[in-house]
């Protein structure tokens, strides 16, 4: 060969080398090399070279490979452990059950909960420049002390910040509709929620569109861009290949608007929730206000790369001390930040709470549950080291070294977790549907995942050498000598290191149970605790259409039903407030405080179709022509008044003089996270926007339907569409009742893991003290008497267990109900009755192996002696 | 025992060291293959083909002579043995036997042969 010529690729020919059987490498080598000089001849240099990579992959084949087996002291180490190792999970199939067992669920269970996890950190970050983007917020600072923390902004606010501030690439307000409106199309009509956003909504959050111009989409009025799901609906599945582009859709039946776009379905992790786009410049159409006065538009920056938050936020915060009109501190929170650390009293779709607290309980969870399969592990390895005593000693006899059979003993506790983790790996697959619906989650668990699976494949090996890591060092550690002269007896470090571990584990449960305990009390309490009102048979439904033109004669006709308990109005319904103000005056009222209270406006009749309880004075009544300006509170709003006598005290809102006419109980009108806050109730019938209507128990459905054909007769272009206000209250407490499901499974399983554990341990004791059992037998021992003595000495541990877990699950109890305005008041059997049952549990899960040992017969076991 | 029947690649491969004769070394195998079949082939599948051939008992081999473009290594020529031509003769004889009795083409078919 000629030096200048072309050679085939010299990694190439390393990597064939090492692995090609020697016999037959030169052969190959020249072959390889001929097909690589014919292969020049005929194509570049390059394919010559790809064609060369592909020939020696292509020589992975048994017959060619080097035969390792023959070559490598390692790997014939290796192979014996692993024999060695399958050969003793064959002799003790048990323990080897329970350990691998014990560990596939946990590992199970921390996988879910990692993917949870992950889904929870995961949330906005599909957003093309997710980390620049930014909301502006508020923490809206009350005289008498209250923070008021409100996502939204007046609607001139951004575009000043836009203009005045360096830093900032574009923003976009924000704005659902507050109901749901009617969409049609041809002959099909749905509810649907639309969202306004300016026409730059598109250059802050770069969705992909499926068809259309991201640029200009929204630029014209009547444009609207959609969702892959709502062209369905409305298109058909084929929507693709009928251009839709320019269709008309209708909405409210008496406006037309042009589609312009469609984008892509949001994927669940969002805190977005959008169908339906319309350009923002609708609202002033509408006559929406849109001054500086009210904070109704939620708003996102997009900055540049170089600039920071903070300083943008001390900006406009100082801007905002300027204005009278504007609350003190407004900030810029991250988009990433907003599910995780998210408390607003008012938040795009309602009130959100934070939600991180959660994905540290979980976190730690997920480590108490692996931690004690762990633990299960090093106390059944050990408990089985008499087992093993003789086959150490004669490894060491015959000049294996300490370091060698620590490495044994690693790589089979390895071996044993990574078949754990291709278990938990499968249930892992199975149940994920079942998961995602009870965490209300669309995870996945594809290829795309692969970094959770690395981390799985990581943690299991970690895993592996963390709990084989005592037994080998407390095995290797035995004297060759003694062990093979049977004199081994545990020199009492074992039987210690156990009990500790026994106890860790039982702790761990306790914990785990008394706190699924109160979280689902806590929920109980949510569901049955009197608010204030009656939330029970009352159905509410937006104001929409010609209803309320027709309002009276609707209401009229329906109160003459039977089947019918009342019908009002209101501006807000009692689960979801979001109107709350300040501009509030009375006599005696300090000139310089601005107080916030929340406000309804509601129709007559509403206190007593939702069973408000009147303190003092009376309601709204037809009977008095100045009740349109007058007002009633409730009692936290008159404390913060300070009247002495309030009925017919001077009120006013806004400008508004009126009296106060009556006052009412407090009821808890926002979820039970927070306090009863002060509350005005008016009359402004220009704010009402919904129905309420208490129907009669019996016969749900007949009422139902009353009250349906009520509506089509008086509002024939909108469909009937309906909710029920005690099921509302439960979505309230939706996440409550999520967490408390998930955690039942979790603690069952955990308790579930400790017990086959305990029940290792003691079939291992038992064998062990066979004979023992049998002479106290002999001696006149009752089935009693032993099952006693051989459960005592883990009844003492569960009792230390316990005596351990009450502070701590305390603790965290504590903790976590401090979220809540309202709790259940912590009582002493909340943790008496989870330990009494982690007891129970043990000891039933033992108590068949013990009966079983206490009732064989002496002879049996007695009779080689 | 092994298997001795054969598969239609390592028939033709069979086929195609009898008629390379003293040029039948695993590359040349492969190009052969390729430019009578069209079909494309990498060296090493004729080469683990060849090793079964061999293990069944169908072919020897020797190492052959070396040339430039090789590097200087030295080829591994295969030749046929007894039993391979008997299992070439034995696989030919059964199709051709399948053929007469396969009705349309049979009778003309056969005069062939």
């Amino acid at each position: 060969m000629k030096r200048d010529q072309p050679i085939p690729p010299h990694l190439g020919q390393r990597f064939l080398i090492w692995f090609l059987k020697e016999d037959i490498a030169e052969e190959v080598q020249g072959d390889l090399d001929e097909k690589f000089i014919s292969k020049l001849e005929s194509s570049s240099l390059l394919r010559a070279k790809l064609d060369y990579w592909y020939q020696v992959f292509n020589y992975l084949r048994p017959f060619a490979i080097r035969n390792y087996r023959s070559n490598s002291n390692h790997f014939i180490m290796y192979r014996h452990h692993i024999k060695i190792a399958w050969r003793n999970i064959l002799r003790d199939k048990i323990t080897f059950l329970i350990n691998s067992l014990g560990l596939a669920l946990s590992m199970f269970c921390a996988m879910l909960i990692m993917l949870w996890i992950s889904d929870e950190r995961s949330y906005e970050s599909f957003f093309p420049n997710a980390d620049r983007i930014y909301r502006l917020v508020q923490d809206q600072q009350y005289e008498n002390g209250e923070v008021f923390k409100v996502a939204a902004n007046p609607g001139p606010l951004p575009q000043h910040i836009q203009d005045n501030y360096a830093g900032i690439v574009t923003h976009t307000r924000f704005r659902p509709s507050p109901d749901k409106v009617l969409i049609t199309h041809r002959d099909i009509e749905f509810y649907e929620s639309v969202t306004y956003v300016d026409s730059t909504f598109f250059d802050v959050f770069q969705l992909p569109f499926l068809a259309g111009n991201p640029i200009k989409s929204l630029d014209e009025p009547n444009s609207m861009v959609i969702t892959e799901k709502v062209a369905e609906r409305y298109f058909g599945k084929a929507w693709e290949e009928n251009n839709i582009l320019g269709e008309m859709i209708s909405l409210n039946t008496d406006e037309q608007f042009e589609i312009t776009g469609v984008i892509q379905d949001l994927p669940a992790n969002t805190h977005f929730k959008f169908d339906i786009l319309i350009p923002f410049r609708k609202l002033y159409e509408y006559g929406w206000y849109l001054g500086w006065g009210n904070n109704y538009y939620y708003a996102y920056f997009l900055l540049e790369k170089d600039a920071s938050p903070e300083a943008l936020s001390a900006q406009i915060s100082e801007f905002a001390t300027t204005r009278d009109d504007l609350t003190d501190v407004l900030h810029l929170q991250a988009l990433l930040d907003i599910h995780l650390y998210s408390d607003f009293d008012i938040d795009v779709y309602g009130s959100t709470e934070l939600r991180y607290p959660y994905v540290n309980i979980f976190t730690i969870v997920a480590i108490a549950i692996v931690l004690i399969a762990c633990i299960n592990f090093m106390n059944l390895s050990t408990a089985q080291s008499e087992r093993r005593a003789k086959e150490i000693g004669l490894r060491k006899a015959i000049g294996s070294r300490r370091s060698q059979i620590v490495e044994q003993l690693l790589s089979e506790s390895v071996l044993i977790a990574i078949l754990a983790l291709l278990l938990a790996w499968v249930a892992a697959h199975i149940s994920l549907p079942y998961f995602n619906n009870l965490a209300d989650k669309s995870i996945t668990f594809g290829p795309e995942k692969w970094p959770l699976w690395l981390a799985f494949l990581t943690g299991s090996v970690f895993i592996g050498l963390i709990a084989g890591s005592y037994p080998a060092f407390y095995l290797s550690a035995f004297k060759p000598v003694q062990v093979l002269k049977g004199k081994l007896r545990n020199r009492g470090g074992g039987t210690a290191f156990r009990k500790v571990l026994v106890t860790a584990q039982f702790a761990i449960s306790i914990i785990l149970l008394a706190g699924t305990a109160i979280v689902y009390q806590q929920f109980q309490y949510f569901m049955e605790k009197d608010l204030g009102y009656e939330r029970d048979l009352i159905i509410y439904m937006p104001v929409r259409g010609d209803i309320w033109k027709n309002y009276n004669s609707f209401k009229n006709n329906l109160l003459l039903q039977p089947a019918i308990g009342g019908v009002t109005v209101s501006s807000d319904i009692p689960t979801y407030t979001v109107h709350s103000f300040g501009g509030f005056d009375w006599d005696g009222k300090n000139e310089d405080d601005n107080m916030l209270f929340h406000s309804f406006s509601i129709g007559f009749d509403y206190v007593e179709t939702l069973g408000l309880q009147l303190l003092q004075g009376r309601s709204f009544s037809r009977d008095f022509a100045a009740d349109s300006t007058n007002y009633i509170l409730n009692e936290e709003a008159l404390g913060l008044t300070g009247l002495e006598s309030p009925i017919g005290a001077r009120f006013s809102m806004w400008g508004n003089e009126g009296k106060i006419v009556g006052i009412v109980k407090d009821f808890n009108f926002k979820s039970l996270h927070q306090q009863v806050e002060p509350l005005v109730l008016r009359m402004n019938p220009a704010w009402n926007t919904y129905l309420m209507v208490k129907i009669a128990p019996g016969d749900i459905d007949q009422s139902l339907s009353v009250v349906e054909q009520a509506w089509t007769d008086f509002n024939p272009d909108y469909p009937f569409e309906y909710h029920f206000l005690d099921q509302q209250y439960e979505n309230l407490y939706d996440s409550e009742k999520r967490m408390a499901t998930v955690f039942d499974y979790f603690t069952f399983l955990t308790l579930f893991i400790a017990c086959i554990g305990l029940m290792g341990l003691i079939n291992h004791m038992v064998q062990k003290r066979r004979k023992e059992i049998s002479i106290r037998k002999v001696f006149g021992a009752s089935v009693a008497n032993i099952l006693t003595l051989l459960f005592r000495e883990y009844l003492r541990l569960i009792l230390l267990a316990f005596l351990i877990a009450v502070p701590v699950a305390g603790y965290f109890v504590l903790d976590w109900l401090e979220n809540y305005a309202y709790r259940i008041e912590v009582q002493w059997w909340m943790f008496a009755i989870p330990g009494f049952l982690v007891l129970l549990i043990a000891f039933l899960s033992v108590s068949g192996l013990t009966v079983k040992a206490a009732r064989q017969n002496p002879v049996d076991n007695l009779r080689y002696e | 025992m092994k298997e001795t029947r054969l598969g239609e690649f390592e028939e033709v491969i069979l086929l195609l060291v009898g008629i390379l004769g003293e040029e039948a070394y695993a590359f040349k195998i492969a190009e052969e293959f390729e430019s009578q079949t069209k079909r494309s082939v990498s060296i090493g599948a004729v080469h683990s083909t060849l090793h079964r051939l061999s293990e069944k008992g169908f072919l020897t081999s020797e190492m052959g002579k070396s040339s430039p473009e090789r590097g200087g290594r030295r080829k591994r020529i295969y030749t046929i043995t007894a039993s391979g031509q008997r299992a070439l003769e034995a696989s030919r004889d059964f199709k051709v036997s399948l053929w007469r009795q396969y009705p349309a083409l049979g009778t003309d078919f056969g005069g062939q042969i």
